[in-house]
């Protein structure tokens, strides 16, 4: 065969691969069948049949105490097999749920259901979200304390059930206390003794530094340690979803926020915390702990879950107090995207996974190392009366007094003290570090970057709500 | 075969890859200038918002310490792979026992993915890691790799180091395509090293020296992987460089996607006229 005649074969062969190929995939885009206009059936566990078998997927926010994954795996497929129910679960890390989240909602392929994450305001605002009243009245609503309702609750309504309370403790080297004779200074009496606590245990131990002070760039604790001072020195950030309602700016909340600073900025300047928390991620004030560079940070308690695993020695000379301003870090909750094609399947899933209390609190918070507290107010009663019989002796205080004194919620604009999209698009893109950051490492005027981001929550505001 | 069909041919035969190209880069950079006109919330409808996002962007500070960061570490990353790359390409190419150990040493960084560049340079960069420990072994104060008014030249550093073999191996081959007989020609007139060096090596690798510096000012310029893992575009703004500041707008600070997108296209023309140059001189 002539090479004309080879050249024309191939040629011809590219096209009517190509037109194959073509055709193919302009009809795998066409639908199968007309679509429902409310995506429905068969959406209850009786009506599954062998034939029409469903499929979730999910998404959950890896933790740091890995029990709590095997804990929900292990509801999330008992409770596949009892309804005939296909599950995909996907872990994804505290600092990439969020984006990926964004993501598929912009992609428009949301999970059906999240477990365990966030953010939640920016979906529910733009009423992405499936409403669960029902599920919360079945779980008996009076059980469930008032703080974590709210976090979900929009225009009357609940579209999230939060996962846990993550109340903030200090984590405290007590051998390094006793050798500085500082056992009075625990717990804390006021903000202030943080930084007093923080001198004072300093260099007790060569290379130990008084504090772990989270203040990277990309993690969440530089956020929620800053929002003690800032919440607790009486600043705050929004009272209204309006413009109008930004008052992080104003009188007396500027010199809250600026008195916040002051602490943080001297902390960082007498080198109390060590000279790479301006770089930490959320595990390095946990690691550093672990390490033995520190001798104290505050975190919920996963630090203490670590300590007590990996290292029984530091464990045996570690003690948990509150703060005299506890942050409640546990924003992660379940929802349920609009777009599953089972919102039935999946709020029965959701109920399910809180239905046994007693389960929940054994397998989801006591084998967290109580890194997570319950929400429900009676499981909170066992562990509390657990802890007046000695059952958790590192921890100084009983863990029913953490809720009581939780103020602030690591996503919630404050004073409001509801989760709002302006409040987690700031902490969720690390807008505050950034903030933190320019005061406290590169020491500018304070003054100036509070103008600077109070203008940038304005806009942020009226880019959402208007006005 | 005449020369239309011999050209229709040809086409058909591209067609593949210019099909492949429309739909994972035409179409995507279409919907993204479309897009950067736009004003959209997550999930929320696109409207249209004319040049708002480019105003925006080109009132911000941030979009000009991004461009300055991002000039900044690709000029002094590449300059120094550069000379490094060179210098040790010369060395490598005279003859000497255990050259072959060596020049297969020397490609070892470079071999290494960026992520794990990144993870070695934690441990080295760490207050108590492997650069400190050598300082107060030399009697020096420790450095905090990572702060502020560091962390630039720290991640310049990192890419220097992960970058410069890909130099070498290009000179390297340049250089022993270079005819012995022009030195040999040079010696019989006299010539020195230096004069050796400026008049027939570096014209002898001209081609080569802008081919392997303009690809990798490209990749320099795009390099995400290395300052994600380690700074994150921070302590602040100190190496927010254009990736960093595109995926911080779109998935961070802003969560903004028509404004990323807008941010990409401002940057657009530093890309294509690298793009343009690159293409020219391996056309040549």
């Amino acid at each position: 065969m002539s090479q004309k005649n080879n050249t024309k074969i191939i040629a011809i062969a590219v096209l009517v691969v190509l037109i194959i190929a073509g055709i193919g995939f302009f009809l795998m885009q066409q639908p199968k069948q007309p679509q429902p206009t409310t995506p429905q059936q068969p959406t209850t566990p009786s009506q599954q049949t062998a034939t029409t078998r469903p499929k979730l997927v999910i998404w959950g926010r890896s933790t740091f105490t890995p029990p709590q994954m095997y804990w929900v795996e292990k509801k999330v497929r008992e409770w596949a097999a009892k309804n005939n129910v296909d599950v995909e679960i996907t872990w994804l890390s505290v600092t990439d749920i969020g984006k990926k989240l964004i993501a598929a909602v912009e992609a428009g392929n949301p999970p059906d259901i999240v477990i365990n994450g966030h953010p939640v305001a920016i979906f529910a605002e733009k009423g992405l979200l499936i409403q669960i009243d029902d599920i919360i009245e079945k779980l008996n609503k009076s059980d469930i304390y008032e703080i974590k309702l709210k976090e979900c609750e929009w225009s009357g309504h609940y579209y999230c059930l939060p996962t846990m309370f993550e109340a903030t403790w200090l984590h405290v080297r007590w051998d390094i206390v006793k050798k500085a004779n500082a056992e009075n200074l625990f717990p804390l009496k006021t903000l202030d003794d943080f930084y007093t606590a923080a001198k004072v245990l300093n260099q007790v131990e060569p290379g130990v530094y008084g504090v772990g002070l989270p203040l990277g760039l990309n993690g969440y604790d530089t956020w929620w340690t800053f929002l003690h001072f800032w919440g607790g020195y009486g600043g705050g950030m929004l009272t209204d979803r309006s413009v109008a309602g930004v008052i992080m700016d104003k009188e007396p909340y500027r010199t809250g926020l600026k008195k916040a600073f002051e602490i943080e900025r001297k902390i960082w300047l007498e080198k109390l915390t060590p000279p790479d928390s301006d770089q930490w991620v959320d595990a390095s004030n946990n690691n550093a702990y672990l390490q033995g560079k520190i001798a104290m940070t505050m975190n919920p308690a996963s630090i203490w879950y670590a300590v007590m695993t990996q290292n029984p020695a530091l464990a045996a000379n570690t003690k948990l107090f509150l703060l005299p301003v506890s942050v409640d870090c546990g924003d992660e909750s379940v929802f349920i995207f609009k777009t599953t094609k089972y919102p039935d399947l999946a709020k029965d899933l959701v109920y399910y996974l809180y239905a046994d209390k007693e389960d929940y609190r054994k397998g989801f918070c006591e084998a967290s190392g109580l890194y997570a507290l319950p929400i429900f107010k009676s499981q909170m009663q066992v562990i509390s009366n657990d802890w007046k019989a000695g059952k958790y002796p590192a921890f100084g205080e009983d863990p029913a007094n953490a809720v009581e004194k939780i103020k602030f919620m690591e996503t919630a604009a404050f004073p409001l003290g509801e989760r709002t999209t302006p409040s987690e698009t700031f902490r969720e893109g690390f807008t505050w570090n950034e903030m933190i950051q320019r005061v406290v490492i590169k020491g500018e005027d304070p003054d100036k970057v509070i103008d600077e981001y109070a203008a940038k929550l304005r806009e942020e505001v009226k880019r959402v709500y208007g006005g | 075969m005449s020369k239309i069909t011999q050209s229709l041919y040809n086409w058909i035969y591209v067609l593949p890859t210019l099909v492949l190209i429309i739909f994972i880069f035409i179409i995507p950079i279409a919907y993204n200038i479309w897009l950067s006109f736009q004003e959209k919330s997550i999930g929320g409808e696109a409207v249209f918002a004319g040049l708002k996002n480019y105003q925006r962007l080109l009132a911000s500070s941030m979009f000009y310490k991004s461009v300055g960061n991002s000039l900044l570490y690709t000029f002094i990353s590449v300059t120094s792979k550069a000379l490094i790359g060179l210098g040790v390409a010369l060395l490598l190419n005279k003859k000497f026992w255990g050259r072959g150990f060596l020049r297969g040493f020397s490609i070892l960084p470079w071999a290494f993915p960026s992520f794990v560049v990144a993870v070695l340079f934690w441990f080295n960069y760490d207050y108590r890691g492997t650069f400190n420990t050598i300082l107060k072994m030399l009697g020096l104060q420790p450095v905090h790799w990572m702060s502020y008014e560091n962390a630039m030249w720290s991640v310049i550093l990192i890419n220097i180091w992960h970058g410069w073999p890909f130099f070498f191996m290009g000179y390297l081959a340049g250089l022993q395509a270079i005819p012995t007989d022009l030195y040999e020609a040079a010696e019989i007139d006299g010539a020195n090293v230096y004069q050796k060096f400026i008049h027939i090596t570096v014209p002898q690798l001209k081609q080569v020296l802008l081919t392997v510096m303009l690809l990798s000012t490209m990749w320099t310029l795009g390099e995400f992987t290395q300052i994600y893992m380690t700074t994150g575009g921070g302590p602040v703004d100190a190496t927010l460089t254009i990736p960093m500041a595109t995926y911080k707008i779109a998935f961070l600070t802003e969560i903004n996607f028509p404004l990323a997108a807008a941010y990409t296209i401002l940057v657009l023309p530093i890309y294509l006229f690298l793009i343009y140059f690159t293409l020219k001189q391996m056309g040549e």
